[in-house]
């Protein structure tokens, strides 16, 4: 699960104007032919470098993603919603996985990746910094970040990285269970007892904000991001995949009778484009920065578990073990 | 800072936990590329790598990531350096166009993949017996179908993968069965016209 | 054709089932390595898919739904043993009780699919496919720990040493043992325990780990009869805490 644009810093790699003309000019004309760029290819070092930190990113989301639903894992309501809270929650892990694999492709081995989260070196998507209050907040994120998640992903497996759309493919197709799965529980919560159903509107109230800032600032407040366009590693703008989301799950949601803590929002009939309170981008970045509600837990956990499974990877790794760059 | 919610957490002193992560050697584990069979009829099929200490650990694991969803009929596992790359060519033009096909072949049995396209993942192509790397690619040139342009081969020896046994494909009988594990399982449609209909009703 | 023993031995089944997969589910998302944090986790929906199986074949025998019998029942009304209640530990208890319980828990469907009764039987085929993955994946772990580093094999060792007792616990017979054996429903413990102890100790053989003598070990027993220790309570508490607030609720 990830959303866009959460970077603001700049990334320290050689300037596309100091790469070899000739070879700039196959690779980008091989990109517009719509052609991927397999792991040997040559690549600008701009290139590698943004796709590392995106893919890297996303990985981390995955893996820290999986707290947040997964704060309820031990007490889902009955074998369904237990059985697809268990699958759904290892999905994530099993997407982390894909990720850092098609980021290792580019060179970064992935202790190196977990080692930078740990430390908070690098980033994952702010929205796992908030708590998952009630068993309502598990189906929201199951259903409407997820959403969110796809939006984006199925924009960026068009982009130009081999390895990365082949692996955003398989997660688009697997999270398609994600999105009916949370679906069917809000539903359930929303059409069923009074209890039921103000536990699901406290949710979305308390979830709303945050999967505003999911896709990352406007596009007028975001680093310049043309040549990553043109070179399809980012395939569509932040407000762009907003738009989208807001124009495909908005509806859904007033369907079920369910209100939406925004009272400016509405989809401008004239411009087709949804009109929204503008979200505080300062909290994102504090956020972001290190002060939201949880991020000292997720780090903590995920602390915690790599250092309670550094025994058993010590135990595996032979000791003339050698790592090598993965194919694809 | 907020109370940790999750019981499973709850149990722990996770704020205890000090890691000493960049400053201890990197306990990276080589990796193995998988290969998939989705069905008998079907053909294997490169869908991704698995960090594991061996290729029978390895394919422990690759069982439960690259064969979770649908059907699956055997997967392969083999250690990354083990597979020779051929270089990639552009499109329409073959690897095998630089190679010089051989009828001679030799002892060692070699699995050859292929990518047809950019984005595509790797397919088995066949199996050549040969001496070298190289040399299978030879003999692969004259008794493969190489007649679509081939951007890449993988070439490996046979007896470096891990393969999965006849007796244990049945680990995968029940696998079609999990279906909470697809959307499908999912239809709320009767429920939200059920809501609907009752609201109408009343306002 | 005796219904109340075939209950009785869905019920071990289906509790030891569903206490061990939600145990293992607390895994999902802190495991040891992605790779293994997957695999643990598949084991543990397939445990938990399995209990809700057996539960559904109890309803058709005239109990109470699945989710009723499994989320809203207390601690003395289950049957399970008190090996997979215990809290899931360090990952090397956890490990060494998949090893343990899914060994018997392999040969406990082999056992079955000669069972007389035909649903119980064809469970049994259909289910040895996905218990002989467990098996292979626990085997490959013991081995591989058990002939790891000094710290590996001797958390492994402690691990094994705790828990025996225990697993022995699995074994034990409950009131209806002479009627499954007699009217060839089930082959019963001791046979069950012959082909495990077999197995165990072919495995652990291959490691630096020794297993104790089982002769002098006194297995903790009471689960089958719905004597469980602390942990039980709790884990039930946490499990239901949702849909115990409405049980009449859809969820």
């Amino acid at each position: 699960m990830y959303g866009g644009g959460n970077t603001f810093e700049k990334i320290k790699a050689k300037d596309p104007n100091e790469e070899d003309p000739i070879l700039l000019a196959e690779f980008e004309a091989r990109i517009e032919r719509g052609e991927k760029i397999e792991p040997t290819d040559w690549m600008p070092d701009l290139y590698r470098a943004q796709l590392i930190r995106m893919i890297e990113q996303h990985a981390h989301s995955e893996i820290i993603g999986a707290l947040p639903e997964g704060t309820w894992i031990t007490r889902a309501p009955g074998f369904k919603r237990k059985l697809a809270l268990m699958a759904k929650v290892q999905d994530e892990v099993g997407h982390a996985q894909l990720l850092y694999s098609a980021a290792e492709t580019l060179g970064k081995p992935r202790e190196a990746m977990i080692d930078d989260l740990i430390s908070g070196k690098s980033k994952y998507s702010n929205i796992f910094n908030y708590p998952a209050f009630t068993w309502a907040d598990s189906a929201f994120i199951s259903w409407l970040v997820d959403a969110g998640a796809i939006v984006n992903q199925v924009a960026n497996s068009r982009g130009s990285y081999g390895p990365y759309s082949r692996a955003l493919e398989r997660i688009c197709i697997e999270e398609s269970f994600h999105l009916k799965f949370g679906h069917h529980c809000v539903i359930h919560l929303a059409t069923g007892t009074p209890a039921q159903r103000k536990m699901m509107q406290e949710a979305i109230n308390r979830w709303w904000h945050p999967m505003m800032h999911f896709f990352g600032p406007p596009d007028k407040m975001s680093v310049h991001t043309d040549t990553l366009m043109k070179w399809k590693v980012k395939i569509l703008t932040n407000d762009e995949t907003r738009q989208q989301w807001l124009d495909m799950y908005v509806p859904k949601v007033w369907e079920l009778g369910l209100t939406i803590p925004d009272n400016k929002l509405r989809k401008n009939e004239e411009t087709g484009k949804w009109e929204y309170t503008e979200p505080d981008w300062e909290e994102f970045k504090r956020v972001i920065n290190g002060d939201g509600p949880c991020n000292k837990e997720r780090l903590a956990v995920r602390k915690t578990a790599e250092e309670r499974g550094r025994w058993v990877r010590k135990a595996i790794l032979a000791k003339d073990a050698h790592y090598v760059t993965p194919l694809a | 800072m907020e109370k940790v919610l999750d019981p499973r957490f709850q149990r722990l002193d996770i704020f205890k936990a000090q890691i000493n992560g960049p400053t201890e050697k990197l306990d990276q584990l080589p990796t193995f590329e998988v290969f998939v069979l989705l069905r008998e009829a079907g053909i294997y099929q490169h869908e991704g790598i698995v960090h594991a200490p061996d290729r029978e650990m390895a394919f422990l694991f690759a069982k439960e990531q690259f064969s979770r969803r649908q059907t699956c009929a055997g997967i392969w596992t083999i250690e990354t350096p083990n597979i020779f790359v051929s270089p990639y060519s552009e499109n329409k033009v073959s690897i095998y166009d630089a190679v010089q096909a051989s009828a001679e072949t030799g002892n060692e049995p070699y699995k050859i993949f292929h990518m047809l396209k950019r984005g595509k993942q790797h397919k088995y192509a066949g199996k050549v017996h040969a001496n070298s790397p190289e040399h299978a690619l030879q003999v692969a040139k004259a008794a493969l179908d190489v007649s679509k342009p081939v951007l890449n081969a993988w070439v490996a020896r046979e007896s470096d993968f891990f393969e999965t046994s006849e007796e244990d494909k049945e680990i995968w009988n029940t696998l079609p069965e999990k279906t909470f594990r697809e959307a499908i399982d999912y239809k709320g449609q009767a429920k939200i016209d059920a809501f609907l209909a009752e609201n109408n009703k009343t306002s | 054709m005796n219904i109340e023993a075939i209950k009785n031995l869905l019920y071990k089944m289906a509790d030891d089932q569903l206490i061990l997969g939600h145990r293992n589910s607390e895994w999902i998302g802190q495991g040891p390595l992605l790779e293994e944090d997957i695999a643990f986790a598949s084991m543990a929906q397939d445990k938990v898919g399995q209990s809700y199986t057996l539960y559904q074949m109890l309803n058709e025998l005239g109990e109470d739904e699945p989710d009723k019998v499994a989320f809203l029942r207390m601690a003395e009304q289950f049957h399970n043993s008190q090996f997979v209640e215990l809290p899931i530990g360090e990952y090397d208890f956890s490990l060494i009780r998949h090893f343990l319980f899914d060994t018997a828990d392999y040969y406990r469907f082999d056992m079955l699919i000669n069972s007389s009764i035909e649903p119980i039987s064809l469970l049994a085929r259909k289910l040895k496919g996905e218990c002989r993955y467990h098996s292979m994946h626990a085997d490959g772990w013991i081995k591989k720990l058990g002939n790891g580093t000094d710290e590996s094999i001797n958390r492994l060792q402690s691990a094994l040493s705790y828990a025996i007792p225990y697993a022995l616990g699995i074994f034990e017979e409950s009131k209806m043992e002479d009627t499954l054996i007699e009217e060839n429903i089930f082959g019963g413990e001791i046979l069950l325990r012959e082909r495990w102890i077999e197995h165990i100790d072919k495995v652990i053989s291959q490691t630096q780990l020794v297993l104790p003598d089982l002769a002098l070990e006194s297995p903790h027993f009471g689960g089958r009869y719905g004597i469980h220790t602390e942990h039980l309570q709790p884990l039930l508490n946490e499990m239901s805490e949702v849909i115990a607030t409405d049980p009449t609720a859809d969820w």
